[in-house]
């Protein structure tokens, strides 16, 4: 095949196409590139890549170009230039594992795009200004009368963090930037530490024990650290508050399973005060407490009550696999 | 070597029995304690074994005996709870957990009898700043073929640090920790120092 097949092949795609070679200078530009960023009838092949665009283009283009070089893989992004809205894709040229170019497609974007990444930017800076606000607030809430205050904020705090984070991966997802989906993957260990610490006061005043069983040696699990230390901490706030004085709370990991299938279970065990009750009324119960928190997870919890050993809620989550 | 052979028999073991051939896995840990008579792994799961009626049922042949499965070593484990027998409910319910690994009533139970266990440890070790030494020769302690963990633990104990110490350090659960120094004391392998 001659070099000019592709070539004169490119030439009739309407989609503004360019390639540049490893010293960052335009190879090639198919027509509509050229009529879009240069001028109809005009070349642009010599130039430096950074000499085709002006200000934030020129930036989101060159940072766009390292990236897929660095990473090797393909790297979407966003620019808008002379009115119009690009969906563009940089993806690296290798022959031989040696990397001789970058090809950079622009696909012109819908509009309804724009006005997505338009709101998240928007929503953005009040979802800042709630998280500084309640920054300043847990900051007034020190005292031990403001207990059940700084509870609610707390909560408020983790629920705006969650808010952020789905907000974030949402406008990843509507420009194009998102990276294949990874799972998020927590420590359990690191997870119940911070879980007791947040409750540890509010169990002295009330002299119930808290225990920790875990060894230090856990795998990492799947699923979101947050949410975990959510569900735990509302699930100890629970246990406390149906403990009798001088009574201990247990928060234990242990890591189970064989042949490759692992998982972690986290297990809050105490002896409430009075009737146990059966297993299904606590099942009940804490399910209304942890509300969606576990579909969120993609964890399983049960709990089992036995006048003869008291009350265990189970959260089971899937073990990560390892990674390299 | 052969004591290696003991530990691989013991795993096998428990490999049979977590896919439901109690027959292999009761010949393998019948097998692992021939080779090292004082393992204290093979011995536990035989003795839990013959508490859930499993080896008798072997012993009768096929067919014979209730099947084994995690509910009816679970419904064994709550039986030992009734009798105030933590210890063999405890080691049914390891069974359980082999039968169905990570299964959340099992689990739940387990950690609730851990929790019982712990405290019974901890009152029958002492006070966790008392010091702790070993109390046998070498050739005593290696008569008993401790595992892994056991082991560890013990080498940790060097006559100067207290027990709580040596929990923490340990690098396992406190009720691990504590499960291993209470029966190193009842071996006599080591002693608390008053």
């Amino acid at each position: 095949m001659s070099d000019s097949a592709p070539q004169s092949l490119l030439s009739f795609l309407d989609v503004p196409i360019v390639v540049g070679d490893p010293d960052g200078v335009v190879a090639f530009m198919n027509p509509t590139a050229a009529e879009r960023f240069v001028g109809a009838g005009q070349s642009a092949v010599g130039w430096p890549l950074a000499r085709l665009f002006d200000g934030g283009v020129r930036e989101a283009v060159l940072q766009a170009v390292a990236r897929a070089c660095s990473r090797g893989s393909s790297v979407r992004f966003r620019v808008r230039h002379d009115g119009r809205g690009y969906q563009a894709t940089a993806s690296p040229i290798t022959s031989s594992d040696t990397r001789v170019g970058v090809v950079i497609l622009f696909q012109e974007s819908i509009s309804g795009d724009e006005r997505f990444l338009t709101l998240f930017r928007e929503m953005r800076e009040p979802l800042e200004e709630a998280a500084t606000a309640l920054d300043q607030l847990l900051e007034q809430t020190g005292g031990r009368r403001a207990r059940r205050f700084r509870a609610l904020v707390e909560d408020a705090m983790r629920g705006l963090s969650r808010v952020q984070k789905w907000s974030d991966e949402l406008s990843g997802l509507v420009s194009g930037d998102a990276r294949p989906s990874e799972r998020p993957r927590l420590d359990p260990a690191r997870v119940i530490r911070e879980a007791a610490a947040a409750v540890q006061e509010e169990y002295d005043d009330a002299q119930v024990a808290l225990e920790i069983l875990a060894s230090g040696q856990l795998p990492e699990a799947k699923g979101d650290a947050e949410l975990l230390g959510t569900l735990l901490v509302r699930l100890l706030r629970s246990r406390l508050a149906s403990a009798p004085a001088s009574a201990q709370i247990t928060l234990s990991a242990r890591s189970v399973g064989r042949d490759g299938k692992h998982a972690v279970v986290i297990c809050v065990v105490d002896v409430p005060e009075g009737e146990i009750g059966s297993a299904d009324e606590s099942k009940a119960q804490d399910l209304r407490l942890v509300g969606n928190l576990l579909s969120e997870l993609d964890a399983e919890l049960r709990t089992i009550a036995d006048p003869l050993v008291g009350r265990t809620t189970a959260i089971r989550l899937a073990a990560a696999t390892p990674t390299r | 070597m052969s004591q290696q052979e003991a530990r691989r028999l013991v795993r096998e073991g428990l490999d049979a029995f977590g896919v439901g051939d109690q027959r292999r896995a009761v010949e393998c840990w019948r097998r692992a304690l021939e080779l090292a008579p004082g393992d204290p792994e093979a011995r536990d799961y035989l003795d839990a074994a013959a508490t859930a009626g499993i080896s008798e049922a072997l012993e009768a042949g096929p067919g014979q005996g209730p099947a084994l499965t995690a509910e009816t070593l679970l419904r064994e484990a709550r039986g030992m709870l009734r009798e105030e027998d933590p210890e063999a409910a405890f080691e049914l319910l390891l069974l359980a957990g082999q039968l169905a690994p990570g299964e959340l009533e099992v689990e739940s139970y387990l950690d609730m009898v851990r929790c019982q266990l712990l405290k019974q440890y901890r009152d029958r070790v002492g006070d966790p700043r008392a010091r702790i030494r070993v109390a046998a020769a070498p050739d005593k302690i290696s008569r008993f073929q401790l595992a892994a963990d056991a082991g560890f633990l013990l080498s940790q104990i060097d006559g100067t640090t207290n027990i709580g110490d040596l929990v923490s350090l340990a690098g396992m659960d406190a009720f691990q920790a504590y499960r291993i120094i209470d029966r190193l004391i009842k071996a006599q392998l080591v002693e608390v120092v008053a």
